[in-house]
């Protein structure tokens, strides 16, 4: 997993989003097996300490498991992934738009300008 | 979890020069500590204090709650900037060489270790490059389940994947409850493998605290702090 | 831990000494062969000696071996005195002082060891010599005047040659370590000054000898002197006339052992204080 921490904003924040990044684009699929957290740390080159409180949240919010022998997977749940899916592309979606009216597009022309683009690609 | 060094108005003379001066601040276990400071600022000086190298001249210095000693030595980690291994020995007598004095040294974890780097049990210490060499003493330093590493300088003069290779070593083989102390005044990117931070200037505490704190309390990185307090 | 400390200084110095000892061994067997092929193969009209070739190859042989005995001797001073200096003061000594191990062990250790590489140079030369000699023609003549002197010796003294022998093995063996501890100790001051440690030891090693003379000196002077005003000198005489002189060597040499004694007592605490409490690594 590629992991871009920058030093502007607390780490474990940014350990939360890329890892749900990481679920939900299939990365980590439903009910796979994480590595452990000192791997996981050494991996993103942070401390071992914040990687684990950033699974503990993610634990917290249930997308992921801790089974004591078996160590952390993600959840089974499929649906809770799905609606995980929705709220980051809103978030994308909402975070577009505002920068879109920003540079003085109305509505009208962002979507015009949104579906040339897409063809375009 | 409880302070594992801790320094209380520690203070080392050299007849006029004071290296550290009424220097006050304790290292808890279970975390990655940052020691952080200009060149000649008394981090050298802290560490081999703590490695019963030097003794203070005032004020006092304890490890697991007893005065540096043969005791503390068993439980302490000490990485030095300067090749420490005799020179005409070879990897192996190394390795023996730990495991003879070290109870909570484990063989396999730095065979493992020097064979992921391709060094072979044979090779002659002096032939080394002195990047290997260095490395060859981080993966003998970190196969001790210690329970303080002091590592002074472990990245400085160091090319980024040499770094990268140092670090990843370092968080992955500290033993889990042990105080870790990294000396650096190359702050960048080990920032995020800090827990606290603990800044020193001229023999002096300057600030101390968790590197979250720091930051909050600043409203910029731990980076950005230094080059400000320390500005030239 | 003291006898790792001892095991690991084996195995560094070893890797010096076994080649010099090796070769003492095969350059004294090749003397001694040669000595005794020479007494053996007398060719007529020659010097009496095997003819010149085995001549000149038996009188450098036999010199090459006093070579390498003087050689080996000297080894033995200078290796102890770099393993203290390189392991301990020098870079080394930032592993060797943070092993869980005390500075007084470290000085025993090496000293230890010293003392076991120089004691074994010594019987090797003294090997050497009694090879040598007794591979000479007459070897059997040599063997018998030895015991003649022995029992003469015997008769004169009341006691036989094994006992001034001994003594003074063990005035060696205190000496040697007397000698080291000294040396360690000088060492140990000039690491005071990391910056010039070399040129601080060798000016403590003059001083303390300088000290040590001025105070053999003034010893001898006062005893003198303390004899002579309070009689006891008068007193003495007769009895040392008496006594056998077995025991009146015994104890001038047991004297002497003493005072060496107390001499490596006092370098020794000196030199651990200077490790604990003085340690100053470049």
């Amino acid at each position: 997993m590629k992991w871009n921490i920058t030093a502007d904003r607390p780490v474990y924040l940014q350990l939360i989003e890329q890892l749900e990044l990481a679920i939900v684009a299939g990365e980590y699929r439903a009910g796979a097996r994480l590595p452990g957290v000192r791997e996981m740390a050494a991996g993103a080159a942070v401390n071992p300490n914040t990687m684990q409180r950033a699974l503990q949240e993610l634990e917290a919010r249930g997308l992921l498991n801790t089974q004591r022998t078996a160590g952390r997977t993600v959840t089974e749940d499929k649906t809770m992934i799905a609606q995980l899916r929705e709220q980051l592309a809103a978030e994308q979606i909402g975070a577009f738009l505002q920068m879109m009216e920003k540079l003085g597009y109305t509505r009208a022309q962002t979507l015009a300008l949104l579906q040339q683009k897409a063809q375009e690609e | 979890m409880e302070a594992v060094l801790t320094c209380s108005a520690l203070t080392k003379a050299y007849g006029p020069n004071k290296a550290l001066d009424n220097f006050t601040a304790a290292f808890s276990g279970g975390r990655i500590t940052g020691l952080l400071g200009p060149n000649g600022s008394g981090k050298t000086t802290l560490m081999k204090l703590a490695a019963g190298l030097l003794v203070p001249t005032g004020g006092s210095l304890r490890v697991c709650g007893q005065a540096p000693g043969p005791q503390t030595k068993a439980r302490v980690a000490y990485l030095p900037e300067r090749t420490y291994l005799p020179a005409g020995l070879c990897v192996r007598e190394a390795l023996e060489l730990f495991c003879d004095f070290y109870a909570d040294f484990s063989r396999e974890k730095a065979v493992s270790m020097l064979a992921d780097l391709k060094i072979k049990p044979g090779d002659k210490i002096s032939a080394m490059s002195k990047g290997t060499r260095e490395k060859v003493q981080l993966v003998l330093v970190m196969s001790r389940a210690a329970g303080l590493y002091l590592l002074d300088e472990p990245i400085g003069g160091v090319d980024p994947a040499a770094r990268d290779y140092i670090l990843d070593t370092i968080i992955r083989n500290y033993s889990e409850d042990a105080a870790l102390v990294l000396s650096t005044h190359l702050i960048g990117d080990i920032e995020k493998v800090l827990d606290d931070v603990v800044l020193i200037g001229g023999g002096r505490l300057v600030a101390s605290g968790s590197v979250d704190e720091l930051r909050a309390a600043q409203g910029k990185s731990v980076d950005a702090f230094f080059r400000e307090v320390f500005k030239c | 831990m003291l006898a790792k400390l001892i095991k690991h200084e084996f195995k560094a110095t070893a890797r010096i000494f076994l080649p010099i000892l090796g070769t003492v061994l095969v350059l004294t067997g090749a003397a001694a062969l040669t000595v005794k092929l020479g007494g053996i193969l007398v060719l007529p009209g020659g010097t009496g000696w095997g003819g010149p070739v085995l001549g000149l190859a038996s009188g450098l042989l036999c010199w090459l071996t006093f070579i390498a005995m003087l050689a080996m001797m000297a080894a033995a001073v200078v290796v102890t005195i770099q393993r203290f200096y390189k392991n301990l003061l020098g870079d080394e000594g930032y592993l060797m002082f943070t092993l869980p191990v005390t500075p007084a062990q470290h000085i025993t250790a090496k000293l230890a060891v010293g003392t076991v590489w120089t004691l074994l140079s010594l019987a090797l030369a003294v090997l050497a010599a009694a090879a040598l000699l007794f591979s000479i023609p007459g070897a059997a003549e040599n063997g018998m005047t030895l015991a003649r002197f022995s029992a003469a010796f015997r008769a004169e003294m009341g006691t036989g040659l094994w006992m001034p022998a001994a003594v003074m093995l063990v005035l060696f063996i205190i000496g040697t370590v007397n000698t080291y501890l000294q040396l360690y100790m000088c060492m140990a001051i000039g690491g005071q000054w990391p910056t010039s440690r070399l040129g601080a030891s060798i000016a403590a090693y003059l001083v303390l000898n300088f000290g040590l003379q001025m105070l053999t000196v003034a010893g001898m002077l006062v005893s003198g002197v303390v004899l002579a005003a309070t009689g006891a000198m008068d007193a003495l005489v007769p009895v040392v006339e008496r006594a056998a002189p077995a025991a009146v060597m015994c104890a001038v040499m047991g004297a002497v052992g003493a005072v060496l004694l107390v001499g490596c007592v006092i370098y020794f605490c000196i030199t651990r204080w200077l490790l604990t409490k003085r340690l100053n690594l470049a």
